[in-house]
Formats: C-alpha cells, sequence, structure tokens
C-alpha cells in the first residue's frame, strides 16, 4: 500500500535506554556455541553490548521517565499533546492499554486520544504512518507516539539465536502539523500467513500462562526456550527481510519519484550488523549512510531501533540542516514498511539513560 | 578449481557445525539442520574464503537447501 501525507513533520525524538549494561563476553557461557563461533558472532552478527531494564520495570515506567525529562526542561508542554500513540509488544497490562497508564502519570488532558499498537519492529513505521493520519484531522495538531519494548523479560536464557542481541529502549517522537512540511511518502505491506514466525505463544487467552507454558525444551540448533518466551523462527525471518525489503525500497522511489541516491541516509530497523550490509549492498546503498551498529552498543529493541539511530548516530546539529531520510521497519506480523520524509529543525534529540 | 570449492565449502559448514557427516556418495542435506545464524556464518566465510559475492536475495532455501546445491551455486557466482 502507497501512502503519502502532507502537511506532517516530526518535530523532536527522544530515545531512554536502561542504564544496565550486559556484555556479550559475560552470558557466553549460557549458550551452545564454541568459542571459533563466538568470536564469530560477534563481528558478523554484533553480538556485544546490550541495555536491559532490571526486573520489574515496565514499558510505561520508561516512557514515563522520558515525558517527565521533556516536560520539566521545558521540551515538551504535556498539556499539548493531542494524541499519545503507544506501539508496544510489552504491555504492563492485558488491559488497560499501556497508553492509559502514562495518560494517569503524566495528567494529561481529557480531549485527547489514547491508542495502543501491538508491533515490533516495524512499530516505528506503523506508528508514524498512524499519527501522520491523525494529523488529517484539524484537531489533532500535536501527537506523542511512543516506540517502548522490554522484551528481554520475555527471552529465555538459552535462546542463542535471540538473546545475544535483545535490548530494552523506548522512544517519544514529537509530529505536529506544519503547512509547509514537505510531502512524507511511504509503503506498508503485511504477509498474515507468516504470523507465527515471530511470537510469544502463551501469556494471551489462546494459551494462559501455567507451570506448562514455563516448561523449558531444546531445540536441534540448542535453543532452550518456554511457551511463556519469545520463539523467533529465525530461518523464515532472515528469508523474509532478504526478499521483501530491497523491492519495498525501490518501489518507495519509484512511487515517490525519488532518486535513491539524493536520499541522505538510510535509517533501517537493526536486526544486526550482517544483515543491513547486505540490505545495502543489494540496494546499492554506501554504509557512510546506512548505520549498521547500534545492535553492538544498545542491542535490538524491536520499534525503537530508527529513532535510537537518530539519537545516538549523529550529532545534535546534524538535522539543522534538513535531510531527506529513508527508513525502513521490518518484523512481527509479518510486517514491513519504510517511508522517505524530511527531517530538519528538530527540537530536541535527547539520549536519556535511566 | 571444482574440487577446492567442494572441499571448502565442506571444510567451512564442518567448522560451524562439526557434528554433521558428509557421504561423498549423495547430497547432503542442509535445510532444516543449518539455523539461520549458521547460514549467516557460512555466508560471510564463503565470501572470505572463495572470494564470491552472495547478494541479500540469493539466500534463500533453494540454493542453501543442500551440499550440492550449495556447491552449484558457488561456482556459479564464481564464474
Amino acid at each position: 500500500m502507497n501512502l503519502c501525507f502532507e502537511r506532517a513533520k516530526i518535530t523532536g525524538i527522544q530515545l531512554i535506554v536502561p542504564s544496565r549494561e550486559i556484555s556479550f563476553d559475560s552470558e557466553m557461557a549460557a549458550y551452545s556455541f564454541n568459542p571459533q563461533q563466538s568470536a564469530k558472532l560477534k563481528q558478523v552478527m554484533g553480538y556485544d553490548r546490550r541495555r536491559v531494564v532490571e526486573d520489574g520495570v515496565t514499558s510505561s515506567d520508561l516512557a514515563i521517565a522520558g515525558f517527565r525529562v521533556l516536560s520539566e526542561s521545558g521540551q515538551l508542554d504535556l498539556r499539548s499533546l493531542d494524541a499519545l500513540i503507544v506501539v508496544t509488544q510489552t504491555p504492563d497490562y492485558l488491559m488497560p492499554g499501556t497508553s492509559y497508564l502514562i495518560h494517569d502519570k503524566l495528567g494529561l488532558r481529557q480531549d485527547m486520544l489514547c491508542l495502543d499498537i501491538n508491533q515490533g519492529c516495524a512499530g516505528f513505521i506503523v506508528g508514524l504512518t498512524t499519527a501522520f493520519s491523525l494529523l488529517n484531522q484539524q484537531n489533532f495538531k500535536r501527537v506523542a507516539l511512543v516506540n517502548v519494548d522490554v522484551v528481554s523479560r520475555l527471552v529465555a536464557e538459552g535462546d542463542r539465536n535471540s538473546r545475544p542481541i535483545i535490548g530494552d529502549a523506548a522512544a517519544i517522537t514529537i509530529v505536529e502539523s506544519d503547512a509547509r512540511a514537505e510531502p512524507v511518502y511511504g509503503n506498508l505491506k503485511v504477509d498474515g500467513t507468516r504470523w507465527d514466525a515471530l511470537m510469544i505463544p502463551a501469556g494471551g487467552m489462546k494459551i494462559r500462562p501455567s507451570p506448562e507454558t514455563a516448561i523449558h525444551t531444546t531445540d536441534p540448533n540448542g535453543n532452550s526456550r518456554a511457551l511463556d518466551n519469545l520463539i523467533m523462527k529465525g530461518d523464515a525471518v532472515f528469508n523474509f527481510v532478504m526478499q521483501e525489503v530491497p523491492p519495498m525500497i525501490e518501489a518507495l522511489m519509484h512511487e515517490s519519484k525519488f532518486v535513491l541516491s539524493n536520499v541522505d541516509n538510510f535509517l533501517f530497523h537493526q536486526p544486526n550488523p550482517f544483515m543491513l550490509k547486505k540490505l545495502a549492498s543489494k540496494l546499492g546503498v554506501r554504509l557512510e549512510k546506512m548505520p549498521i551498529d547500534l545492535v553492538r552498543k544498545y542491542g535490538n529493541s524491536s520499534g525503537v531501533t530508527i529513532p535510537a539511530v537518530l539519537c545516538t548516530e549523529f550529532d545534535a546539529s546534524y538535522f539543522e540542516q534538513p535531510k531527506w531520510v529513508c527508513m525502513a521497519g521490518f518484523g512481527v506480523g509479518l510486517t514491513w514498511g519504510s517511508l522517505l520524509m524530511q527531517l530538519g529543525n528538530l527540537s530536541f534529540v535527547n539520549v536519556l539513560e535511566i | 578449481m571444482e574440487k577446492r570449492v567442494n572441499e571448502k565449502i565442506a571444510e567451512i559448514i564442518q567448522s560451524i557445525r562439526p557434528e554433521i557427516k558428509f557421504d561423498s556418495a549423495q547430497d547432503t542435506e542442509l535445510f532444516g539442520v543449518l539455523d539461520s545464524l549458521d547460514i549467516i556464518l557460512l555466508v560471510e566465510e564463503i565470501e572470505k574464503q572463495l572470494g564470491v559475492c552472495i547478494d541479500a536475495d540469493q539466500i534463500a532455501p533453494e540454493n542453501f537447501a543442500s551440499l550440492h546445491k550449495l556447491e552449484a551455486f558457488v561456482k556459479s557466482k564464481s564464474q
């Protein structure tokens, strides 16, 4: 599905990361890798350091801390928000949505919209397209998009495919209407037939959590997990990304009549450096334009990785002059989406450690 | 050249998954044996040791399903 939004822009982004850092070296013994494999995975896959929350810390905790700093520093008037969109796969409760908990703690206005979306690695794209769509209604002038996940709490200790790279984080992105903004071009796709490629089987209504769902089994590749844990079909997800992402970007360029070489930066979801290098090579994009190493420092924080790249890989002054950026997210659903938009004159680009 | 490629690929696979047994008389299934991490390490080592470049969309089951398919694919890239 091709999309185009007018009069909408991003005006500020804040990343919130836990201060707790875990290194691959310190937990290597938990996985079934030999030392040679570990060294290679560190280099090729970016298994290195990741940020994870302490036990008991929830998605709303990260988001609320971020909003409070923005409010107290005078960078954001919380009462000016017309909508709060929270994109997460790790809500505090099954009900109510996490947005309502944030609404309560921050004392937000009653005449606004709170909306929760269950999305992961395409969550920044899905969240932004939802926010941009709201701005078509004239009473929505300023929307706060929260992407947040604490998936580390749901990854099994013996999951060698996922755990070494999973990180926790939140991002607050402020989206506003602006009649002078350049158009935003987008592209969204979904393939529900592959819904089980990334999932947490137990915890919802289909399979209630129980002592049985906590029992670990080990697959032939040495991954030990329970039904309570994140399960990723690595092969299926890998093939999906390699097959679907390049044509999506080519279609976005075609629809927007934009030339790939005129894009200043490619801000893609960060699964691992290997996949990003392959995508860059396939698209003919120079790596100077596409950050690929976020996971080495912070881990893969699902829908937060694109704003995390924005906040950590560029100097604060970089976006003083507007830049054309191409963003792409891909993952659970399976969902893949991309946006081509101008970024510039941002009120804030912050990193907050809590 | 052909022998070198075959031996090298087998050697790389053995270094990643030493438990895989090769039978020279028949093809060895790789699909369902190697997981995505193994495939990534395999691609990285083939590129490094055999000097070929494997595109994103070529890292697909049709090229990595078995040892013979992988050998044929790598040879086609070497030409």
